[in-house]
């Protein structure tokens, strides 16, 4: 059988699953926003691998409750909120479970090497990402999505699924922690 | 302490830092496995997740229901069901008011059995620990409920009547109160029962005791005292029908009773009606009454303030 459209070379059954018409539709919206789901699990989770599997966690947690999206056009922020709670979960699950703490300078290390003139801003950066580590999940994702996504905030309400006097407070609070945890390394060292 | 703006340049620096571009081409495939392996059946889960809310939701109402009610104080009053209005003398007969037949609480096994499904549902469905737990309580509870709810004795004779008659309080005798009695001849018990549970109750009537041995004493039959204000023996009898009772309420029963074929009559000796040497007194004290609680159908042992006794010859009974 032969499928057109972007999973049109998975004609070929994969495992038990077999390739529908909904599903090659499906994979296709999600194709279209792997790359910025990945992007931003990975600046959420601090992890590449973890990222991945979060990534597939939402795509499967989307088709499952596919039935809840009401509009396509509202794909990306609908699957960008399911990918937020895919991600706090694992956030917490993962302070039930601590894990070796990876330093921040070994974290995309490409883009750290083409830093590499800029010693202070490592340094600095290698700090600022312990401190991060030390913030509460709710606390990370509103940071990630006000200053790496650039979203305003009732973008980050309507993403997170709170109201925006929430995600302010939340804002505040963050980056008052933030700075707490900076100084707190800055008197140890 | 560093300004704001440094600050925000250092935390978008960071988290520049920590983007890795653009996704490996590895996870495109991954999520196509995952879409194209993933066999449940949509609707099915949808109902077990409707099915595992309904249940949990269910349960907790239940939680905060007998919270009330345990809550709330007990008051002894007579039943909520208005006794019929006498119309002619009435006289208990065998089998009146007697609860006969089978029962299976196959509607509520199911009801129980649904909610423990659901739960367990939510249990192995939820990723959240909280819910997790919340679920695994519920079963719980249901478990509890199911294994204690037919057990449960919430009549009792707390306040009110008791007696039988014929009866005779032999002088010198520590057994206390005898029938005066002897082989299948009948009697009558006055007995009050009371709702002593915080829940309302229908008493549907005397538990079948027609399997015993006939030379036992049996109770065969139970009507309604209207007036207790009287000397009981001549109290007019109403027939005994459903009567729901409150907590803390209460209803007056008469009860029809036989000997048994063994039974003697208690020798009079002196003056006094005492138990003759060559007697001993066999008695019972406990009364059968059969109750509907929350769908549930209970058997109680109602434990009388003392012992009903009856002469017994002292060496076999034919």
């Amino acid at each position: 059988m032969r499928m057109d459209g972007p999973l049109g070379a998975l004609a070929i059954p994969i495992g038990r699953g077999r390739v529908t018409a909904e599903t090659a539709s499906f994979a296709a919206l999600v194709e279209g926003q792997l790359d910025r789901a990945f992007r931003l699990a990975t600046v959420i989770l601090g992890s590449a691998i973890e990222a991945e599997d979060a990534v597939a966690d939402a795509a499967l947690a989307a088709w499952r409750s596919r039935g809840d999206l009401r509009k396509t056009d509202r794909f990306e922020a609908w699957f960008g909120r399911i990918l937020v709670n895919v991600c706090r979960d694992r956030l917490r699950s993962r302070r039930r479970r601590p894990v070796t703490e990876m330093p921040a300078s070994e974290i995309g290390g490409g883009r750290l090497t083409e830093a590499a003139d800029f010693r202070d801003g490592v340094h600095a950066r290698d700090a600022m990402s312990r401190a991060f580590e030390t913030l509460e999940p709710d606390e990370r994702i509103v940071l990630v999505l006000r200053f790496w996504h650039d979203l305003t905030v009732e973008a980050i309400a309507d993403r997170v699924g709170i109201p925006a006097g929430t995600v302010k407070s939340r804002l505040h609070h963050a980056t008052a922690r933030l700075r707490a945890a900076l100084a707190a390394m800055e008197v140890e060292r | 302490m560093i300004d704001d703006a440094t600050f925000e340049r250092d935390l978008r620096a960071m988290l520049a830092a920590r983007d890795p571009g653009p996704a490996p081409a590895t996870l495109v495939t991954i999520v196509r496995f995952r879409l194209e392996t993933d066999r449940r059946p949509r609707r099915l889960a949808s109902v077990g997740r409707w099915a595992g809310t309904a249940a949990a939701v269910g349960a907790v109402a239940a939680v905060l229901i007998l919270a009330v009610v345990v809550a709330r104080p007990i008051s002894i009053s007579p039943g909520s069901t208005p006794l019929p209005t006498p119309t002619e003398p009435y006289a208990i007969q065998p089998g009146d008011g007697v609860v006969t037949g089978e029962y299976l609480p196959v509607a509520q096994a199911l009801v129980g059995l649904i909610v423990l499904g659901g739960l367990a549902v939510t249990f192995a469905s939820r990723r959240i620990r909280s819910r997790r737990i919340a679920a695994a309580l519920g079963m719980l509870i249901v478990a509890f409920i199911a294994t204690t709810i037919g057990s449960s004795n919430a009549v009792a004779f707390a306040t009110g009547v008791y007696g039988f008659d014929p009866g005779i309080n032999p002088a010198g005798s520590s057994t206390g109160m005898v029938v005066d009695v002897e082989g299948d001849q009948p009697f009558t018990l006055y007995l009050t029962v009371t709702n002593t549970s915080r829940l309302p109750l229908e008493i549907l009537g005397l538990a079948d005791d027609s399997v015993r041995d006939q030379r036992l004493p049996r109770l065969v039959g139970m009507g309604v005292l209207s007036d207790t204000s009287i000397e009981l023996s001549s109290a007019p009898r109403l027939p005994f029908r459903p009567t729901t009772l409150g907590s803390g309420e209460s209803i007056d029963l008469a009860i029809l009773a036989m000997s048994g074929s063994c039974a003697v009559h208690p020798t009079p000796v002196g003056g006094s009606a005492v138990v003759a040497p060559t007697v001993v007194a066999f008695g019972f004290r406990e009364v059968g009454i059969v109750y509907e609680q929350l769908t549930i159908r209970h058997w109680a042992s109602v434990t009388l303030p003392e012992t009903v006794e009856i002469a017994w010859p002292d060496g076999p009974c034919p």
